[in-house]
């Protein structure tokens, strides 16, 4: 079985040898830029939702001072 | 029985569209069977419906079915007009892209990938763009790579890079090649600078480098890629990096400062109004179903007919003007508006197999209504059209046309008499109303106050009109 009977014979139009190849070859690449990207993503989100917790909690804790401050 | 097949649909055995009394249907075939069946329980096609990517269709009755091996018919939703990427402004090509990726990620998520990327399979429906073609997907196979990724290249990404790098009319292209921009052509196109743009480099240089090295021995240098494998992860990649480059293409009008793109010098306040309410009266003595604005501009006047929810499509030659028309159009989610280029000098023709895959303008006609609003002058003046002829062109257009009529002593036609000679002795209020006569007959006329310009009501002749 060659790479043509292979991936391409699912395809009616031509997928173009050379348009499979080159994703073979940069997939790899493209693979690991886009786990990079994803755990760097979770790791900002994760601090600025942590960030936001503190932040909110310190507008509660204000606002319940506020609240209760009898003067 | 009126039976037709639709022209551009005989590509994919997997099934075929048809008018049949009228009705649009979508023939699925058996060796589609298992593809449909996985988009219905993969949970593919609920979500895309949900997310209003996908076309939304009813099943009709089996006994609609054209040929023996038929495993489904169904009805989808019919799009009012059918358009082409190159109608398409930059931010509407772009939509477009965009779409198809978020198409195909979906389809990911649900075992499926999509095995063409034709931009054609794109429509705009109710200000959005969707996609058309409920036999575009098929199973995922581990290890595979993207079988749509050369026509996706070919089809989006060539065509939006060269016109926001290069030139915005050259989406003009895809009127020449049927598959989309070749990758070489695009690749010697834009030029040495952007092969240090690592995505450019990746997805059209190396693309098309790619495409020429194995062109010449298919078999053999396949063979020797045959273990390889494309991991899921790397398909994401490239998916999420087509998606990244689309993302930061853009196409701002230059040399032309938007607010003053459309100045109405010819018009004051009053007149205006008064042109405003007069196409106003003419809509609700006509009340058609469907309007083409031609030479639309920003929209002005086409907002009159799609607020009231009649389907509108607004034509202009330029592309500034669309790409303003269609994002205020998005920017405030306006459903019945669609701002497509459309140079009426060399209006779409048809084109592909056939002549007949895609349709030209006037295929897609008759409209109910058209309106020619400060227009003739261009094409009258500016390109030399015999006013009997552009009388012509209209009447095959259009079944009822509200058109301006806009004399010498306008400033408008002074501007464009300025440095040529006036040849045109016809072009006056009488020799207009003559040559519209042969064609239309003439139900109102209602002169701008405080202009020179007059605002017809015209009914196309039996004659003359299509059937």
């Amino acid at each position: 079985m060659t790479f043509t009977t292979g991936f391409s014979m699912l395809a009616y139009l031509d997928p173009g040898t050379g348009s499979m190849v080159l994703q073979l070859l940069i997939g790899g690449f493209l693979g690991g830029a886009f786990i990079i990207k994803h755990q760097w993503k979770r790791i900002t989100n994760f601090f600025s939702k942590n960030k936001d917790t503190t932040a909110s909690s310190d507008n509660t804790e204000n606002g319940k001072n506020q609240a209760t401050d009898p003067k | 029985m009126t039976l037709e097949r639709i022209a551009g649909s005989f590509r994919d055995p997997s099934g075929f569209l048809y008018v049949r009394d009228g009705m649009l249907y979508r023939q699925i075939n058996a060796s589609y069977r298992e593809s449909y069946d996985q988009m219905h329980e993969s949970g593919l096609l609920e979500s895309l419906w949900k997310q209003g990517l996908l076309i939304s269709h009813a099943e009709a009755d089996s006994a609609l079915a054209q040929t023996d091996n038929a495993y489904r018919v169904l009805r989808p939703t019919r799009i009012p007009f059918i358009s082409y990427p190159y109608e398409w402004c930059f931010s509407a090509y772009r939509d477009a892209a965009l779409t198809t990726l978020s198409i195909q990620t979906e389809a990911l998520r649900h075992g499926m990938t999509l095995k063409d990327a034709s931009a054609y399979n794109i429509q705009f429906l109710d200000g959005k763009p969707i996609f058309i073609d409920t036999l575009s997907f098929e199973p995922y196979k581990q290890g595979h790579p993207w079988v749509a990724y050369r026509q996706f290249c070919q089809h989006f990404l060539a065509p939006l890079v060269l016109m926001s790098r290069k030139d915005i009319r050259l989406n003009a292209l895809m009127q020449c090649h049927i598959d989309g921009i070749p990758l070489d052509m695009c690749s010697r196109l834009l030029g040495l600078q952007s092969k240090f743009s690592p995505r450019f480099m990746l997805h059209i240089h190396a693309h098309a480098k790619s495409q020429a090295r194995h062109a010449t021995n298919p078999n053999q240098d396949a063979h020797k890629s045959q273990n390889a494998k494309l991991s899921m992860v790397g398909l994401q990649g490239i998916l999420d990096s087509l998606k990244g480059t689309i993302e930061t293409l853009r196409w701002d009008p230059q040399g032309t400062e938007w607010g003053d793109y459309y100045n109405f010098t010819n018009y004051n306040d009053n007149s205006f109004a008064h042109k405003r309410k007069t196409l106003e009266s003419y809509l609700d003595q006509v009340n058609p179903q469907t309007v083409w604005d031609l030479g639309a501009n920003t929209g002005q006047f086409s907002r009159i007919a799609s607020s009231r929810g009649i389907p509108t499509i607004a034509f202009d030659i330029d592309p500034a003007a669309v790409e303003k028309n269609y994002r205020h159009m998005r920017e405030n989610g306006e459903k019945n508006l669609l701002p497509l280029l459309q140079d009426l000098t060399n209006p779409s023709s048809s084109i592909g197999w056939d002549h007949t895959e895609r349709e030209s303008l006037s295929e897609r006609g008759p409209v109910d209504m058209a309106f020619a609003l400060a227009l003739i002058h261009h094409l009258a003046i500016s390109n030399n059209v015999p006013l009997d002829r552009i009388a012509k062109f209209l009447a095959r257009l259009c079944q009822n046309l509200v058109i301006e009529f806009v004399p010498k002593q306008d400033s408008q036609v002074q501007k464009l008499l300025v440095s040529r000679e006036d040849i045109f002795p016809d072009y006056n209020q009488n020799g207009f109303e003559q040559a519209f006569s042969q064609y239309f007959s003439i139900a109102e006329s209602i002169p701008i106050t405080e202009s020179h310009r007059t605002l017809y009501r015209m009914k196309t002749l039996e004659k003359n009109s299509k059937p």
